[in-house]
């Protein structure tokens, strides 16, 4: 049990030194910060264009889903099945499912390209056979695609978590071409990449076509997606669904990595040019721009603290590691665990700055701690949140950028953020921030 | 590939009956996995000479889900014969059903039917289909088959009626066909009389009768199957003879697991 009137802050945060990357924190009754930029599933969805989600939950459950459609201004793209005890003790769930989908679509004039059916936890306890009722669905109304997606946060610490499954299923409705192109598609992305950066500029020099999710409007655009013949993923999110979506599609599957460690990316550039063929950036050009920039910013940034979040970026150990190398003092990082791809800078940090805190944004001793601070830059809207500061980098999921130009545009947005402060309750309660309004 | 489930009332014999057979179609030379179905997680008690079979559910919570291997949780006994069980909550706890969907969801994700190349799957499955759970093995796209084994004692008959039910009420959903009863003899006073007209009630085809023998009971003793403590007694013929009837009354996979 936890007493909130004695919070234990001794569990909240602790210097890295101290830190256990298989398990950083404890598990147990969680804050959720009001800073909701990250998407949710219902975003997430909305990027399968000409789509209708389909919740099928207790109408308690609905108000976070239903409140995100509207947010995003597409609450006719949002339908949901209410469930009651009745279904439970009757045994109609299944029946539930297939007449309450079937009544929502058949008012509709025109009907959407794709159907998302979200099952919830009632359905992953009662042993619903979801298979059956989609089957049905699909005999029913064969034009319509429709697809598994799942709000169970029940299986949350159990194997594939809601958010991988998800950019999992997002790739679940691409038929497999008969005809492959020399594009290649990247998997997994809330965001289009920002095409001043090293990876964008990479594809653009080899001519290929660079396909996204993000940048899709049509049906025909979502189905070309699976016309490359290489596919590649970059947020660490996206690994299990872009293997089974190769597995599925076919294709050569590859990974751009997500890091700020400048080795790290001018090995994978290198690869890049190779596998495309084309003539590497300069990538001596970009590493002195980035050692100079670094150092001004420094200078800019004495008697100045960086707070980073997990939600900025997944790879937060790397660029605390970045600023540290190049004498900006990181207070601390907003995190919740290590990833795979993150472990050594994560044993290089431990080593080398063993006093730099790691806190936990979800315990509840973070409730209390939105304090107005100066002088501290926050990079991600929880960092932003719980410093108390209005100097911010508004990144999600690094935003799209990508290599060594990422770096230095991270640079240019930390310097406006000094510069520039934001106002941080208009836009870290925007649910989904970035997420294209209909 | 054969897939059957073997329903019937609890202590009828489903799992003396599922260990004599897996044994029996090995010995035709099938590769056969038996996946015991109930929270006890005591249907493969007699292929292992009464070694419990660590349970999937165990593992999971042992090992958690992104360490547990296939070979934690499928293992070979007597004869050959793969072994698994489901498990589940203590007695009066948790959800039995929710147990069996767990494991079977993750035998599918670990591909244990392709990887063992399995000819046959027995899911031995407890007493009644109380709940959605118990009836995950005779969804589409596991098993095709059920056998329901009874006696001719009225409350072994009568639920065996509601099994058939069950199985009646998810035909339309494309589930299992029910291929047969076989009658577990009690001696009861003209039981495969009793048997015959259950049959024709519920149009099943009679699969075979099994005697009341001491031969099962004195093997089941010593936590054996009698068809392996007497290799030439007259119950392993009439396993045999039984395993031959099964098969041929049994449909083949429709489709293969869609992992």
């Amino acid at each position: 049990m936890v007493d909130l009137h004695h919070i234990d802050y001794s569990t909240f945060s602790i210097p890295i030194a101290k830190a256990n990357k298989t398990n950083l924190f404890y598990e147990g009754l969680q804050f959720n910060p009001p800073a909701h930029g990250v998407w949710n599933i219902v975003h997430q969805g909305f990027l399968i264009p000409c789509s209708h989600q389909i919740f099928i939950c207790g109408d308690g459950c609905m108000r976070g889903v239903v409140l995100t459609a509207y947010e995003a201004g597409r609450e006719k793209d949002f339908s949901s099945i209410i469930l009651d005890e009745s279904n439970v003790i009757e045994g109609t769930m299944e029946e539930q499912i297939i007449e309450g989908a079937s009544d929502i679509l058949s008012r509709m004039k025109v009907k959407p390209k794709a159907v998302e059916m979200f099952s919830t936890c009632i359905h992953y306890f009662t042993g619903c056979d979801l298979a059956y009722c989609y089957g049905v669905l699909r005999k029913r109304f064969p034009s319509v695609f429709f697809t598994d997606c799942y709000m169970t946060p029940i299986t949350r610490n159990s194997g594939i978590t809601p958010d991988e499954k998800m950019r999992m299923q997002l790739y679940s409705l691409l038929e497999k071409p008969e005809e492959r192109d020399n594009g290649l598609t990247l998997l997994g992305n809330n965001y289009p990449m920002d095409a001043s950066c090293d990876f964008p500029q990479l594809i653009q020099k080899s001519g290929r076509h660079f396909r996204d999710i993000t940048e899709t409007k049509t049906w025909e655009d979502y189905q070309e997606l699976a016309t490359s013949e290489m596919f590649v993923y970059s947020q660490p999110t996206a690994q299990k669904g872009a293997e089974k979506t190769v597995d599925t599609l076919g294709g050569t599957l590859y990974n751009y990595p997500l890091s700020y460690d400048i080795t790290v990316l001018e090995a994978a550039n290198t690869a890049w040019a190779k596998r495309l063929n084309v003539e590497p950036l300069d990538a001596d050009k970009d590493k002195r721009l980035i050692e100079m920039r670094l150092n001004q910013l420094s200078e800019k940034l004495k008697g100045w603290q960086v707070s980073i979040d997990y939600t900025a970026t997944p790879a937060h150990f790397s660029l605390a590691k970045l600023l540290l190398t190049h004498h900006i003092d990181v207070k601390n990082i907003y995190c919740l665990a290590v990833g795979s791809e993150e472990k050594e800078s994560f044993d290089y940090l431990k080593q080398q700055y063993p006093d730099l805190i790691l806190a936990c944004p979800s315990h509840p001793a973070a409730r209390f701690l939105h304090q107005k601070q100066d002088h501290l830059l926050a990079i991600g809207q929880k960092a932003a949140y719980f410093e108390g500061t209005n100097q911010f980098v508004n990144m999600i999921e690094n935003s799209g950028l990508t290599g060594l130009k990422g770096i230095l545009t991270l640079i240019d947005l930390m310097e406006d953020a000094m510069e520039n402060a934001k106002p941080v309750e208009e836009i870290i309660t925007q649910k989904g921030w970035g997420c294209p309004h209909e | 590939m054969i897939r059957l489930a073997i329903y019937g009332k609890g202590g009828i014999g489903k799992s003396t009956t599922a260990s004599n057979l897996s044994l029996a179609f090995a010995q035709m030379g099938l590769r056969v996995l038996q996946v015991g179905c109930d929270p006890k997680a005591d249907s493969t008690l007699l292929l292992r000479q009464g070694q419990p079979c660590p349970s999937i559910l165990e593992m999971l919570k042992e090992k958690g889900p992104l360490h547990i291997k296939l070979s934690d949780m499928v293992i070979q006994g007597e004869g050959g014969v793969y072994l698994c069980e489901a498990g589940g909550p203590p007695p009066g706890q948790g959800c039995a059903g929710r147990g069996i969907v767990k494991a079977l969801q993750e035998l599918e994700k670990q591909k244990a039917y392709e990887t063992y190349q399995i000819d046959m799957v027995i899911y031995d499955v407890l007493g009644d289909v109380v709940c959605g759970g118990f009836s995950m093995p005779i969804r589409d796209g596991y098993a095709e088959n059920v056998f329901i084994i009874t006696s001719g004692e009225r409350m072994a008959l009568h639920a065996a009626k509601n099994i058939y039910l069950a199985v009646d009420h998810f035909k339309e959903r494309g589930y299992a066909q029910l291929s047969g009863v076989i009658l577990n003899k009690r001696n009861v006073d003209h039981e495969e009389e009793k048997i015959q007209k259950f049959c024709n009630e519920i149009d099943a085809p009679f699969a075979g009768a099994l005697s009341f023998s001491h031969e099962v009971q004195r093997a089941d003793d010593e936590l054996k199957t009698a068809t392996e403590k007497y290799p030439d007694g007259d119950m392993r013929k009439e396993y045999q003879k039984l395993a031959a009837s099964v098969l041929r009354l049994s449909v083949p996979a429709k489709k293969e697991m869609t992992w």
